[in-house]
């Protein structure tokens, strides 16, 4: 009786000591040099075939954006942040209203729109494809399929082991120790993308301070999420065991840390994404909308409405999601919001539409039609002319 | 993959309620309070969503029949976050951060349209639903709105389609049809188009 357990318990231990957590050159892996493409024979060609194949989808993908201002940008960013890789590497900007970027072990980069409503600078954005090149660099993708073939390869040894002793709890605990390896690893990868995709940041003349700011604005959106909210499950005790990233707090304190000693740079940094997202930036904003996420996004959309050059867009935004609510008085926040896109720059010709629309609804036919006229001013092509007409001549 | 999967998987799950059934040309009886004229087989299968029919398979070709969505209801009733959520988190007042998108006796015509095309974007996995055209029309002569729409999946499949809804009783009756852009929006479109001029609702 005493004798399975402490069997189990010596398993555990060697199979913990099989796996280190080291990463970087230490994982045996060196970064990759300019040009670099693997050898035809090797695992890496394989995970490259499949990241090919990825990228030629994406090329033709519906959600790939094709803006020629943002996807300008982005090219001419990650440029400066790979330095010698830049001809190796291509980015994509995709809508997907997720705040989220990947970068792919053949040098593709996706950046996901809702990234791109989060950061508020382009040093922000740039601390996150720094990140992501420094993946791609060191080979992340390589390292953490072999790493976990390792762990399951031993775990598969300590099973059958298990098995044939009769001890099942010896199968469990090598299969949870694989997975907690896999995942530590992962995290320790993540950290490693952190500080040096925090150099290139430094390197290519950006804010420091912007990196640990991105994470503190994510926090800050995940709190405003949460309030009455029950914790996620990658939010609480098991994420430190099972989570493929490290706490948020942490890599903000890590690079915080790291910005404080760091020298600023000697020229203002360039700040053009706003500028580039101008064409676009108003569909991200209500697919962000359209994601329902009531709290975050008001958090998100009056952060932005402090300092935003189109703040037109911003109450559009505001407008849709208390009337998508719709609880008690938000019919009228939603109209207010509504009638200061009307007045402010950059309105989409939508606001007058929905303060016509509002306006009938409350039997203010004269107001309604005033906002019709004003929204077929706006856009006088829009797909339900018919519909304005219509009601005009009603 | 995950994410690839969703929708079809939805569009599974949804239909997986009741069995599939042939539906043959002629009158065809949706409910107690809804009927249709159809030139053409479909296979058909009706659940508490409303009745969903199709020639080549759901989500190529599909003919959705949303039949009498009261004042407060969700499109699906699997968008009902508040429905769905679970007791004990609502007991502890621990409510997700998700709106469910409501239907209103009082929406205009836009904001039913706007409403359809938010719910089915999110039943496509969080993918914009572009609205093409809008126009007065009538549902069994009832005031209502025509409208197309195009959206692409994560299957990368451009959706085209096309509905018409309007308000009866206080009620949303929505109908629409969509297909694949490269061939089967156009195959049947003019099947659809007879369908709905069929449908007949009683009042009441």
């Amino acid at each position: 009786m005493i004798a399975r357990p402490f069997l189990s318990l010596v398993a555990a231990a060697l199979l913990a000591g099989c796996v280190t957590h080291e990463t970087g050159s230490a994982t045996g892996i060196a970064t990759v040099s300019p040009g670099y493409k693997p050898d035809v024979k090797t695992d890496e060609a394989g995970i490259w075939l499949t990241a090919d194949k990825a990228e030629a989808e994406l090329l033709d993908s519906a959600n790939r954006v094709r803006d020629p201002a943002i996807n300008a940008l982005v090219s001419d960013m990650v440029c400066k942040l790979a330095a010698e890789h830049c001809g190796d590497l291509r980015p994509y900007v995709v809508r997907l209203p997720h705040f989220n970027a990947t970068a792919s072990p053949n040098g593709s980069i996706s950046i996901w729109s809702g990234l791109l409503i989060r950061a508020r600078t382009e040093s922000e954005l740039a601390a996150v494809i720094g990140h992501e090149i420094t993946h791609y660099t060191r080979r992340h993708s390589l390292a953490r399929i072999r790493n976990a073939r390792d762990n399951t390869d031993v775990a598969a040894i300590f099973t059958l082991l298990g098995a044939a002793a009769g001890m099942p709890q010896v199968v469990q605990l090598t299969n949870v120790i694989a997975v907690g390896n896999i995942q530590a690893f992962s995290r320790d990868n993540e950290r490693e993308s952190d500080a040096e995709g925090f150099n290139r940041l430094v390197k290519a003349g950006y804010e420091p301070a912007a990196a640990a700011d991105v994470w503190k604005r994510i926090l800050d959106l995940r709190k405003a999420k949460r309030e009455f909210e029950y914790e996620s499950y990658e939010d609480r005790s098991v994420r430190l065991f099972v989570a493929s990233h490290p706490p948020t707090e942490e890599r903000e304190k890590s690079l915080r840390e790291l910005a404080e000693k760091a020298a600023k740079p000697t020229t203002p940094p360039p700040d053009r994404l706003r500028q580039a997202l101008a064409g676009v930036r108003l569909d991200f904003l209500l697919d962000e909308v359209k994601l329902g996420q009531f709290r975050e996004s008001k958090a998100l959309f009056e952060l932005l409405l402090k300092d935003d050059p189109l703040p037109g867009q911003i109450h559009y935004a505001l407008g849709e999601l208390y009337r998508k609510r719709a609880k008690e008085d938000d019919e009228l926040v939603a109209l207010s919001h509504f009638h200061q896109a009307c007045e402010a720059v950059g309105a989409p010709p939508e606001a007058f539409r929905m303060v016509g629309t509002m306006r009938w609804r409350r039997g203010e036919t004269e107001q309604a039609k005033e906002y019709f006229r004003r929204y077929l001013n706006a856009a006088p092509n829009a797909g339900d002319r018919d519909l304005i007409t219509h009601y005009l001549g009603s | 993959m995950t994410r690839r999967l969703l929708p079809l998987l939805l569009l599974i799950a949804l239909s997986a309620c009741e069995s599939w059934q042939k539906i043959s040309p002629g009158a065809v009886k949706l409910s107690d309070k809804a009927e249709v004229v159809t030139s053409q087989t479909w296979s058909g299968q009706g659940d508490r969503d409303g009745f969903v029919w199709t020639q080549d398979g759901p989500g190529i070709d599909t003919f959705f029949f949303h039949l009498g969505i009261k004042d407060g209801k969700t499109l699906f009733e699997s968008q009902d976050v508040e429905k769905n959520h679970n007791f004990i988190l609502k007991l502890m007042n621990r409510q997700p951060d998700q709106i469910s998108f409501r239907f209103s006796k009082t929406m205009t015509e836009w904001e039913i349209v706007e409403f359809f095309t938010t719910s089915w974007g999110k039943l496509a996995g969080d993918v914009p639903v572009k609205v093409e055209a809008m126009a007065p029309s009538s549902l069994d002569g009832h005031p209502g709105i025509r409208f197309q729409y195009s959206y692409t999946p994560k299957d990368e499949l451009r959706r085209r389609g096309f509905g018409i809804a309007a308000v009866v009783d206080d009620k949303l009756y929505l109908v629409h049809y969509l297909g694949s852009a490269i061939y089967h929006f156009d195959k049947n479109k003019a099947e659809a188009e007879k369908v709905i001029a069929s449908l007949k609702i009683k009042k009441g």
